[in-house]
């Protein structure tokens, strides 16, 4: 019965799928980026050009700045969400309803996303300054200078994550055996002791995969950005958006397949070590 | 005190709706409104004349019957495979131990880490020497298979107890009756909400279908939807009642399977 | 047996990414056009019909594609080696692709009497280096569409409205200091217009031979200062410094501008979108600065250099871009033709009375002597130097640093761009 063959069979359909489709892309850019191809004209392999470009490339240092920064959104991504989900657990029909509201923001697609953060946003008709005027607040430049557009991008950006990873967590949430947290109770704790003493280190699992999913996802922001602020300068950008640009607005294909990979590496290593690090049982 | 805390209850609740849910009402709203007050400023909030007006002409405007057929297709597809991969890869990566099992899970992480815009290009060279471009097939398979959702049921398969595991194996149990009869309904939460992201993120994939597919016949409601607004095009109106159109499925599917996520919830407890 | 089976697996799939199939049909053209669904899908598939019946053997394939994903999608096929064989694109990205010698020349296999239907300065909106690399379809030129209740509201009328540019920054002083409100919708950050209005006014962006950048001599600076004060001082928005081309027409429609300088193609959006700004928005002759210059927008049809049936592919060019083709397709949207016999027709002469109408007799006539006025627009690395550009305007009022600076800066990296062309 436990003949490493039908082992296979469950690993196998997905290692197709993934190898055909991921790996080979991956490998195709890693070929890419090792030479200089504007599709028109014959590849031209250069080595490891686009590499040392990138190194000492500026943008690209401004870019990665940047999405790093985006990246602070992961942790509060992970606890609003986390919230949400505590606070909307229970079955009542109430609760049905605001997790659906919770999660429109995900349903939205990105341009209407956009259209509508940019009149909020917006300097001088936005609603965002006219509530802030009314404080005596004098009025921010949203969406024009910088670090400001980077965290409105991250606002939209969480924003629309809260209900997506709230329903993560709601799953995560019901596998929890009901007896502890009633038996917590009976010892006197209040909700707020439950949530950290009982159910977090039960979800602990869920909770990092939360966070290095939403973290790798922000390192990877692009189209929130695209749509947001079309007209931003090159070091506001992120580091993909900068890829973007570079593969398609000025067809360096190498060289934006160099910046791809290099994303891909920072996601990697990065998801690889915060799972191996924080995750509870080793189950490697 | 006791009136206090309920109202600041209710404060919360009601500001969580609205920051949720206000483009999709200003969405809503505008798709309702009369022509004039698109535009007005200060923006008006409701219509004064609501009427489905829009709607109307926005299905007679394109072949929108075709575009959600198509949508839906490549959506069910994409479900379909995503949920069948994900839960034989997950079980496999968190309950069964074989020789490539790293090398395996590897993979899937980088699967994960690719930014979509630079595999594109790849991706489509793939898919049209597989046969598969400007075919509904192409526009669901290649994108379809979520190392994301691999993980999910990989994290669900792992929080099941080994010791159903081992009861099972002592009872008799074979592997596939073992993944199929017993945990794979313990995974049932995480199983819904893996449907409702395939769903949700074929639903909306703009890009992929633009780059795959050639024939008017094969667009999907996101290429339908993004034509509303060009230099020929421009109705703003139209594009809201479009935009709300193509949300109409997919928040019928999510509240459809909030229902068995509450089975779920109760049915992988205290086997 | 269980590594066997990877391998095996392994092999299949190396095997299928290269084996490069072609996977058209010999006796078939792909015909790619921009964002032209759902509106002009009658007029197309009835040309094509009409072509195929009098080309029995030749079979179009018509693929309509959003503004969006267009370069992606254009890139992703050439890659793949299914590029199209006619491709429907703005000509502002011509000589990136001519660079790359993506496009085959009319020329080549049009005679000259085909070709002289052409309006001159069409021909050399699609032209790279003298070559032509297309032809012209459909044409835009702008005009200064205003809303005469806010004009009048101002205290001013119809001959107060500015006829160049310095006039326009004036008139933008005295808009805000009568009415406390923004006059304009217009960019000067991202998309400027500020490059077309210097040309206009009779400086230059670079030497005619774009050998090296003259935007950094001092009267251009000078006139550049003049909107960066405007700026600084709050007589235009930020929106002009960071939003893109799309922003103008919406702050119109809303009321919220007096004039914006666009294509009088846009006179239907505002009908459908703001019928009040409609009713009382005119027409006024575009801003030509002090030269009389004033820019030309064109899409093209080019032929890639990749078909393998060229003649066939120019045929069925020149046939959708005949004059009587032309005639049909500009009735249908209110664009302009490329044809010279066309714009002889009475629908670009006689007034009906509608302010469409007007617009389009306005127009034409400023056809005849509109030019893609950006010598540099024709440099292969246009997009770059537009960038680097347009980042020294947005830091000068984004940043405060210097205009001075910033300007220089840019313009020693032109100089470093342009000669590689």
């Amino acid at each position: 019965m436990k003949r490493e063959s039908t082992f296979l069979f469950f690993a196998l359909p997905g290692a197709i799928f993934i190898f055909s489709f991921s790996i080979l892309s991956i490998v195709s850019l890693v070929v890419f980026s090792f030479v200089d191809y504007n599709v028109f004209s014959k590849p031209e392999f250069v080595g490891i050009k686009n590499y040392i470009n990138l190194l000492s490339d500026k943008y690209f240092w401004a870019c990665f700045a940047n999405s790093l920064f985006i990246t602070i959104a992961a942790p509060l991504l992970v606890i609003l969400s986390l919230v949400l989900a505590l606070l909307f657990r229970s079955n009542y029909s109430r609760n049905k309803f605001f997790r659906a509201i919770c999660f429109l923001p995900s349903l939205t697609p990105v341009a209407i996303i956009g259209i509508m953060w940019q009149w909020i946003f917006s300097e001088d008709y936005g609603i965002l300054n006219y509530l802030l005027s009314l404080l005596g607040i004098s009025k921010v430049k949203w969406l024009s200078s910088s670090p400001e557009n980077l965290i409105s991008v991250m606002i939209a950006t969480i924003w629309r994550g809260a209900g997506y990873y709230m329903m993560i967590f709601l799953a995560a949430l019901s596998s929890i055996p009901k007896e502890l947290e009633e038996a917590a109770q009976i010892d006197g704790a209040n909700k707020i002791q439950i949530a950290l003493k009982v159910i977090i280190p039960n979800i602990w699992n869920t909770v990092v995969f939360v966070f290095v999913i939403s973290a790798s996802s922000a390192i990877r922001l692009f189209s929130e950005m695209y749509v947001m602020i079309p007209g931003l300068p090159t070091d506001n950008k992120s580091l993909v958006y900068y890829l973007y640009t570079q593969s398609f607005e000025k067809f360096k294909l190498g060289y934006g397949s160099a910046i791809a990979f290099v994303v891909f590496l920072i996601s990697l290593i990065f998801s690889f070590y915060n799972f191996k690090l924080l995750e509870k049982k080793n189950n490697f | 005190m006791r009136l206090f805390k309920k109202s600041t209850k209710y404060v919360i609740l009601a500001v969580i709706f609205l920051i949720f849910s206000f483009p999709f009402l200003w969405l809503l709203s505008t798709s309702l409104k009369g022509t004039e007050e698109v535009f007005a400023f200060p923006p008006k909030l409701l219509p004064s004349q609501p009427n489905v007006n829009n709607y109307l002409e926005v299905w007679k405007a394109a072949p929108f019957e075709k575009y959600f057929l198509n949508s839906i297709i490549i959506s069910i597809i994409s479900t379909l495979t995503n949920l069948i991969i994900a839960s034989l890869s997950g079980f496999a990566l968190a309950k069964l131990h074989f020789k490539f099992k790293g090398i395996f899970f590897l993979m899937v992480l980088s699967a994960m880490f690719l930014p979509r815009e630079a595999s594109v290009i790849p991706l489509y060279v793939i898919t049209l020497n597989l046969g598969m471009a400007d075919t509904l097939l192409g526009a669901s398979l290649p994108v379809a298979v979520e190392a994301f959702s691999i993980l999910m049921m990989r994290n669900a398969f792992l929080s099941i107890p080994d010791e159903i595991q081992e009861a099972a194996i002592v009872d008799g149990c074979g592997l596939f009756k073992l993944f199929y009869k017993i945990m794979l309904p313990m995974t049932f939460p995480t199983l819904t909400t893996i449907c409702i992201f395939s769903f949700i993120g074929a639903w909306g994939d703009f890009l992929w279908p633009i780059i795959v597919l050639k024939s008017q016949e094969n667009y999907t409601l996101q290429v339908g939807l993004s034509y509303m607004l060009g230099t020929f095009a421009g109705n703003f109106k139209y594009v809201a009642a479009g935009s709300i159109l193509a949300l109409i499925p997919v928040i019928a599917i999510f509240i459809f399977f909030q229902k068995y996520f509450e089975q779920g919830l109760f049915a992988g407890i205290g086997k | 047996m269980k590594p066997f089976k990877i391998n095996l697996v392994i092999c299949i799939c190396l095997s299928l990414f290269f084996f490069q199939c072609s996977k058209k049909k010999e006796n078939e053209l792909e015909f790619w056009t921009l964002q032209l669904s759902p509106m002009f899908n009658e007029y197309i598939e009835k040309k094509i019909k009409e072509y195929e019946r009098i080309h029995p053997g030749i079979k179009i394939k018509w693929v309509d594609i959003p503004y969006d994903a267009a370069i992606q999608k254009l890139l992703s096929s050439a890659a793949a080696g299914s590029p199209p064989d006619i491709v429907n694109l703005s000509a502002d990205y011509i000589p990136q692709f001519a660079q790359m010698k993506a496009f085959a020349n009319p020329a080549d296999y049009l005679n000259s009497s085909e070709i002289n239907k052409f309006l001159p300065n069409a021909l050399r909106a699609v032209s790279f280096k003298n070559q032509l690399c297309g032809l012209p379809w459909y044409l835009n030129t702008y005009a200064l569409i205003y809303n005469k209740e806010l004009i009048e509201l101002a205290g001013f009328s119809e001959k107060d409205l500015p006829k160049n540019f310095y006039e326009l920054a004036n008139f933008v002083k005295k808009y805000k200091d009568k009415t406390g409100k923004y006059a304009l919708a217009w960019t000067i950050g991202k998309d400027s217009f500020l490059p077309t209005a210097l040309e206009s006014e009779g400086m230059s962006m670079t030497d005619s031979n774009l050998t090296y950048a003259l935007f950094n001599s001092p009267s251009s600076k000078e006139f550049f200062m003049l909107w960066i004060d405007l700026f600084k001082n709050g007589y235009i928005s930020s929106d002009m410094v960071i939003k893109p081309a799309s922003y103008m027409i919406e702050t119109y429609m809303s009321g919220q501008a007096a004039l914006i300088l666009t294509g009088s193609v846009f006179l239907k959006r505002i009908k459908d979108n703001a019928p009040k700004i409609y009713e009382v928005t005119r027409i006024a002759p575009n801003i030509k600065g002090s030269t009389g210059k004033h820019d030309l927008a064109a899409m093209s049809l080019c032929v890639l250099n990749t078909c393998k049936r060229k003649k066939e592919a120019f045929e069925f060019v020149a046939f959708i871009l005949s004059p009587e083709s032309q005639l049909e397709f500009c009735k249908l949207a209110p664009v302009f033709p490329s044809t010279i016999e066309t714009l002889k027709d009475d629908f670009f002469i006689k007034y009906d009375g509608t302010i469409e109408s007007y617009a389009r007799i306005l127009c034409s006539k400023d056809l005849l002597s509109a030019e893609k006025l950006l010598a540099v627009k024709s440099h292969s690395r246009y997009f770059e130097l537009k960038n680097i550009f347009e980042e020294a305007i947005q830091k000068a009022c984004l940043k405060n640093e210097s205009l001075d600076i910033a300007l220089d800066e840019a313009a020693l990296e032109w100089n470093k761009i342009l000669p590689d062309n």
